[in-house]
């Protein structure tokens, strides 16, 4: 940041405040976690497990989704569907016993592809006392946190012909500001995105016409300026999340439009972007050129291919799960130029999180592991079967506290050192 | 031996020898999964590379070919099992194959007509029942050749070594080959989810090298040529690509259709097959999937209609007689006994109840019910005014455009 000298100790005074407005880390109010990259700053993590996995704090039944939980303080935030009414619920953290739940009708539309379950596939987002939702038929709704009363909605297929994208929606509303910003498009003849106002749900701005996908849009800070990351389609573009216009956009090959995995940035002006199907993984650099910015593709590699799994960096490498309707390899992404330094072919189609110097795995198949991912190999520290087929949801970490779930439970489990007791 | 000319589909070809040859593991070629329709791949080859399952049927696999004074004989079989290890890096690894296997299941090799069926496949020839099926391993690869290709693609020629087993006797085979990769295209969806990996080639063998009999020389020529064409792709056929069916209940069908259309055993197959009634008493899906499979997979010369009655009157319990899937396999069970009332009146009702599926699934029994109403429609006599007048409609001149 470019300030006078003199503006230097109140600049310093601002920064502290503004930092400490920021949630902390103990929380994971949103999809991706704190920093929207599936990286969380736990400590203190157990090397290894009980041959049994984890002490299990609690678990409990629920019913379908893949929306994944949020956690703020001593309140858990998921979604869930019943019949034909997605539910949106909060739980206590600490005994996953119900604070409220709240159910909406939410019936699916004739000729849509629902063999892997009418959703909610969308994760909630936690603001301040707010808590907003979007389920697979498009509705959207802003919750009083505490009460889980509905304060404001949005119908964004009747109001803004949204997608629902044959398998029902599944973008996960994005913080910004006094802004929560969603994906509204639909065969690029509609709004891309729209930013809605916190507190009233009034329109705030609506992007260019950009067509519907599952990617969540995020974040990030390049040349000094807010960037919204979208994957849409064909289109990898980055907008001002204040205003809703496009700072820059770049096409991409028919392969790659059906991306689903969230866009990873990487500082200072890097985004990795990796797809199914055929699409493969690809580095584009943003640079800002006589006022405009542009888009450099650095490597486009179609060796990783991560279908709706997660990914982490880790220094100069990326580790994900590649693969889509055949097999399955944990790989390591040299991010210079996208080749392969390792594949792990021991789990099924996976999700991952990085914290504490260690990876947690979670493949479909329902196997959690812990291991350490290094350029040169992954060492699998322990591995146990919790859920079962189908666990797509990628678990939250919050401390040393583990959430996951599956279509039939939720559960939580206590990553940190093995007690005595448990470990005799 | 043979020399299959390879067209290359690429002008700009560079043409790069790789590699002179590449030793690969000796082995026996791994029996068949669970399911019949993939190969139990060693663990070390998992490792080695990208595996390629054989597709069955994409187009024609395995040809077996013998020309005689007086007869000519081309028997092919499109349910080979198999798979081929591709490396990561084919820079790295020199060739496009480090390892693979396939089996052909012999009574599916078929001439086409029966008298020259049950000479190929009886005892004075490939002898179906003592020695069911033809065996490949891949030992060696030499020659490597490669075209470059453009985006993710490329081919190469080479020569593939390996044993061929038939009726026991163990041939060492060189097979000039061609190899072709192609990374997955919206446009490839129809024939597999995954990459493409083609493997073709031909040889010839001394006939008495196949276990065939060569005391007539009129039937039976003294060469027999082989053909292969594999269309593999990264996911098994075996892959389950519906949630709604678990891996279990898939390799359990999978192993029924092993049994029934590729080892062409129907007793063993509907014993099999009952026993997989009883397992999935209470899942209509699995039961109507049977059935379809008995009443519409190719090459099937004994469909049951019992046993599939048996399967979907279950189904049809289960569902309270409202499930389209299960009522269109009603309906083909009629069409397939010549009753095309019955299956116009089952696949009308399937039709009313299409709400729950995706349109993939709900096109092609809209699209049956127009087969079997057009059939009993063509099959219904004219009342003799209509057709009278359409007769005599047919006998007037096209009206002018003016008109």
């Amino acid at each position: 940041m470019n300030l006078p000298r003199s503006f230097g100790p109140i600049a310093a005074v601002l920064l502290a405040a503004l930092f400490a407005a920021v949630p902390t880390h103990a929380q994971w109010l949103q999809w991706g976690g704190p920093h929207r990259d599936f990286q969380c700053d736990a400590a203190g993590l157990a090397n290894e497990w009980p041959a049994d996995g984890p002490r299990q704090v609690w678990s409990r039944p629920i019913t379908y989704a893949h929306s994944a939980i949020v956690v703020d303080a001593d309140r858990l935030y998921t979604m869930c569907r019943r019949d034909d009414q997605d539910v949106v619920m909060c739980l206590k953290t600490d005994t996953g016993e119900t604070v409220w739940e709240t159910a909406y009708d939410a019936s699916t539309r004739p000729n849509m592809m629902l063999e892997f379950g009418p959703g909610p596939h969308s994760t909630p987002l936690v603001v301040g006392d707010r808590l907003f939702t979007i389920g697979a038929m498009t509705q959207m709704h802003c919750f009083d946190k505490n009460t889980g009363k509905i304060l404001w909605s949005h119908d964004l297929n009747q109001e803004y012909q949204t997608s629902y994208l044959g398998r029902g929606y599944g973008a996960s509303p994005v913080a910004y500001r006094d802004l929560v910003i969603v994906v509204t498009g639909a065969r690029g003849t509609t709004a891309g995105l729209t930013a809605f106002k916190q507190d009233t749900g009034e329109i705030a701005w609506q992007s260019d016409p950009f067509t519907g996908g599952y990617p969540t849009p995020i974040l990030a800070r390049i040349n000094d300026e807010d960037h919204l990351l979208i994957a849409l389609g064909m289109t990898r573009a980055g907008l001002d999340p204040a205003t809703g216009k496009t700072r820059w956009s770049t096409t991409v090959d028919q392969q790659s439009a059906g991306m689903m995995a969230t866009p990873l940035f990487v500082p200072p002006n890097q985004i990795f972007y990796t797809a199914a199907y055929g699409g493969g993984s690809r580095l584009l650099e943003i640079k800002r050129v006589d006022g405009e910015y542009q888009a450099e593709e650095r490597w486009h590699s179609r060796k990783m291919k991560v279908q709706h799994g997660t990914v982490v960096r880790i220094d100069d490498h990326i580790y994900g799960s590649s693969g889509d309707f055949g097999p399955a390899y944990l790989l390591a992404l040299n991010l210079a130029d996208g080749s392969i330094d390792w594949r792990e072919r021991g789990f099924a189609k996976s999700t991952v999180l990085a914290a504490d110097g260690k990876l947690i795995i979670l493949d479909e198949r329902g196997n959690l592991a812990l291991a350490t991912a290094t350029p040169e190999k992954l060492t699998v520290h322990s591995r146990v079967k919790l859920l079962e087929e189908r666990a797509w949801t990628v678990p939250t970490l919050v401390g040393q506290r583990l959430y996951l779930r599956d279509y039939n439970k939720i559960m939580c489990l206590d990553l940190g050192p093995a007690t005595a007791d448990q470990a005799g | 031996m043979t020399t299959r000319i390879i067209t290359s589909c690429a002008a700009l070809a560079a043409t790069l020898v790789i590699a002179g040859s590449v030793a690969l593991a000796d082995a026996d070629v791994p029996p068949r999964a669970a399911s019949g329709q993939t190969l139990d791949i060693p663990e070390k080859q998992l490792d080695q590379g990208e595996v390629f399952h054989v597709l069955p049927a994409l187009g024609t696999q395995f040809v077996l070919r013998n020309d005689a004074d007086l007869l000519l004989s081309v028997a092919v079989c499109n349910h080979v099992v198999g798979y081929f290890v591709a490396p990561f890096d084919l820079e790295a690894a020199r060739t496009p194959l480090l390892a693979g296997a396939f089996r052909v299941p012999v009574p599916a090799l078929r001439v086409g007509a029966a008298a020259a069926d049950q000479r190929l496949l009886g005892s004075t020839g490939l002898d179906a029942d003592s020695y069911p099926e033809i065996t490949f391993i891949l030992t060696d690869t030499r020659d490597v050749q490669r075209e470059e290709g453009a985006d993710g693609r490329y081919a190469c020629k080479l020569s593939l070594l390996g044993q061929l087993t038939i009726k026991d006797q163990v041939v060492d085979i060189e097979i000039p080959a061609e190899v072709r990769r192609v990374p997955f295209t919206w446009q490839m969806q129809t024939l597999t989810m995954g990459d493409l990996l083609v493997v073709r080639g031909s040889w010839e063998l001394p006939t008495d090298k196949c276990g065939l009999s060569t005391d007539s020389a009129d039937f039976i020529g003294p060469t027999t040529a082989f053909d292969i064409a594999f269309g593999c792709s990264t996911v098994p056929p075996d892959a389950s690509l519906d949630p709604r069916v678990s891996r279990e209940t898939l390799y359990a069908q999978q192993q029924f259709l092993t049994r029934l259309r590729d080892f062409d055993d129907p007793a063993d197959a509907y014993a099999y097959g009952r026993e997989l009634l009883s397992k999935f008493r209470d899942d209509a899906f699995a039961l109507t999937q049977l059935a379809m499979l008995v009443l519409t997979e190719d090459d099937i010369e004994r469909r049951d209609c019992a046993f599939v009655e048996q399967a979907l009157k279950r189904a049809n319990e289960l569902t309270s007689g409202q499930d389209a899937n299960t009522l269109n396999a009603l309906a083909r069970l009629s069409y397939q006994r010549g009753d095309l009332a019955g299956a116009v009146a089952h696949a009308q009702e399937a039709v009313e109840h299409l709400e729950n599926l995706a349109p993939y699934e709900a096109f092609p029994i809209r699209q049956a019910l127009q087969q079997y109403e057009a059939e009993q429609s063509a099959l219904t006599p004219k009342p003799a005014a209509e057709s009278a007048a359409a007769d005599h409609t047919a006998d007037q001149p096209e009206p002018s455009a003016e008109e």
